[in-house]
C-alpha cells in the first residue's frame, strides 16, 4: 500500500482530500493499540470487536473534523473516540460492566518460553507477571486506563491529559502515582506467603 | 524524614515510566533512589512499574479477531457514509462523501487521470487568458512565492485567481515548473510526470516566449 512512510497526520490529510483507501493504514497501525485499550477499559470480549470497529468507522466518518495543523496527533484522537464510545456503551449496559481478566488465555503469551535458559527464573517471572495482571483487573477502570495509557510509547503525559480530560499534566502524573501505589498494594496482597516452618526449633 | 508529596512522586514516576516504555528491555532500566523518602516510598512503586512494563510488553492483542474487526469496520464505515450522504441536501455535491463500496480502492490511473484533467483545464484556461498576464518581460509572483505555494497547488488548495498567476509563472519558468513536477511526482508516488501535461505546457510556453524576454535574468535567483 502506498504511504507506508507517511505519518498518521499526513495520511489523514490525504484521506481528507479523498484518498479514503489510505485510512486502512490507520487501521493497520492502531488496531492492536485500540483493541488492548478497550480490553484494559474492561470491555468484554464479545463487545470489543464491535467497539473497535466502531472506533475506526467513526474516526473515518469524522475525518474532516481532524485538524492536523493544530499539532494534535491522530493517535490521541483515536483514543478519545474509543474512550467516548466505551462511555456511551457503559451507559447502555443494563448491568455492571463485565470486567475481563487480563490474564485471559487468548491475551497472554507463554512467558515461560522467554526464560527457557533458566526454568526457575521462568516460573518466577511468569508468577510475577501473572500477579500484576490479576492485580490490574482489581483496579478501578480509570486507574487501569491511566496505567495502560502511560505505558503507550506513542503518548506523552500531555496527550494522556487530552484523552482523559484531565486538567493538567500534573494531575496525570499524580493519578498515575496513586494508581501505581494501589496496584502495588494489590500485588503485595497476592504474593504467596512464606511457608510456615514445620516445627519451631526453639 | 519529610515524606514525598504525591505530585513530586508522580513526576519522578512518570519520568521512570518514560524510560521503561522506551527501553528495548524494561528489565535493564533501574531506578536509583536518592533520598530516604524515595527509598521507602518510591522504590517499591517503581518495582511495580517495572513489572507492569514487563506484563504489558508480553501481552498480546486479540489479533485473531483483527480481520473480523476490519470487516465490521468497513461495513460500519459504509453505513455511516450512506447515512451522512442521505442527510446532506440534495444539491450538495456528493464528492465529499465516501463512494459506494467504501474503501474499494480507487485506481491510481483514475486518480492521475482526474488530476491530469484538472491540470489540463487550468492550462486551457491559461491558454485563452488575455495576454495581460504575464506582462512582457516579467513573470507574475516571485520564484519564492511560487515555490512556497507549490504544495498547496498540487493539493488544489490555492484560490482560482492565485492559481492562474501561479500557472502563468510555471508556464514561463522552467526551474519552478521542474520543482512543481518533482513535488507532484512525490505527492502521487509516481516515477514520471505525465508527458502529455508536460507537452501542453511546452506548447503554451512557446506561445508566451515573446512576452518573457527578461526570463533569463530572473532565473539567476534559482
Amino acid at each position: 500500500m502506498r504511504g507506508v512512510d507517511l505519518s498518521d497526520e499526513d495520511v489523514i490529510q490525504r484521506v481528507q482530500r479523498g484518498e479514503t483507501e489510505l485510512f486502512e493504514l490507520v487501521f493497520e497501525r492502531h488496531y492492536t493499540r485500540i483493541e488492548r485499550y478497550l480490553r484494559h477499559l474492561g470491555v468484554a470480549e464479545r463487545d470489543r470487536e464491535d467497539l473497535a470497529a466502531e472506533t475506526f468507522a467513526r474516526a473515518l466518518s469524522r475525518v474532516a473534523s481532524f485538524n492536523a495543523a493544530s499539532g494534535t496527533r491522530y493517535v490521541t484522537y483515536l483514543y478519545a473516540i474509543a474512550r467516548n464510545l466505551v462511555a456511551d456503551h457503559a451507559r447502555t449496559w443494563s448491568r455492571a460492566p463485565e470486567l475481563v481478566g487480563l490474564e485471559a488465555a487468548d491475551g497472554v503469551m507463554d512467558v515461560a518460553s522467554h526464560r527457557e535458559s533458566d526454568p526457575l527464573l521462568a516460573v518466577m517471572h511468569a508468577d510475577e507477571v501473572q500477579r500484576v495482571r490479576q492485580a490490574m483487573t482489581k483496579l478501578k477502570p480509570s486507574d487501569r486506563e491511566m496505567i495502560y495509557l502511560s505505558f503507550d510509547r506513542e503518548l506523552s503525559s500531555k496527550e494522556i491529559m487530552a484523552v482523559m480530560n484531565k486538567p493538567s499534566v500534573t494531575s496525570v502524573t499524580t493519578h498515575l502515582y496513586k494508581a501505581m501505589k494501589k496496584l502495588r498494594a494489590l500485588v503485595l496482597a497476592n504474593e504467596p506467603r512464606e511457608p510456615r516452618a514445620a516445627f519451631d526449633p526453639r | 524524614m519529610a515524606p514525598l508529596d504525591d505530585e513530586q512522586a508522580g513526576e519522578i514516576l512518570a519520568r521512570y515510566v518514560e524510560a521503561l516504555k522506551n527501553a528495548e528491555d524494561p528489565s535493564t532500566v533501574n531506578f536509583v533512589a536518592i533520598t530516604a523518602a524515595e527509598t521507602d516510598e518510591l522504590a517499591p512503586v517503581m518495582k511495580t512499574a517495572a513489572q507492569v512494563a514487563q506484563a504489558l510488553a508480553e501481552e498480546r492483542s486479540g489479533d485473531a479477531a483483527k480481520e473480523a474487526v476490519r470487516g465490521k469496520f468497513r461495513d460500519r464505515a459504509a453505513t455511516l457514509a450512506r447515512e451522512a450522504a442521505a442527510q446532506r441536501p440534495v444539491t450538495a455535491p456528493s464528492g465529499d462523501g465516501l463512494p459506494q463500496g467504501m474503501l474499494g480502492r480507487r485506481r491510481l490511473p483514475q486518480l492521475v487521470g482526474g488530476l491530469g484533467w484538472a491540470c489540463a483545464v487550468v492550462l486551457a484556461v491559461l491558454l485563452f487568458m488575455p495576454h495581460s498576464t504575464p506582462r512582457a518581460g516579467t513573470l507574475p509572483l516571485s520564484h519564492a512565492e511560487v515555490h512556497n505555494a507549490v504544495p498547496a497547488l498540487i493539493r488544489n488548495q490555492v484560490p482560482l485567481d492565485r492559481t492562474r498567476l501561479m500557472w502563468a509563472h510555471l508556464v514561463g519558468c522552467d526551474a519552478c515548473f521542474s520543482v512543481y513536477q518533482k513535488q507532484w511526482r512525490q505527492f502521487h508516488g509516481l516515477a514520471a510526470f505525465p508527458p502529455e501535461l508536460a507537452r501542453r505546457r511546452e506548447m503554451h510556453h512557446a506561445a508566451h516566449v515573446p512576452h518573457l524576454e527578461g526570463l533569463g535574468a530572473l532565473f539567476d535567483g534559482h
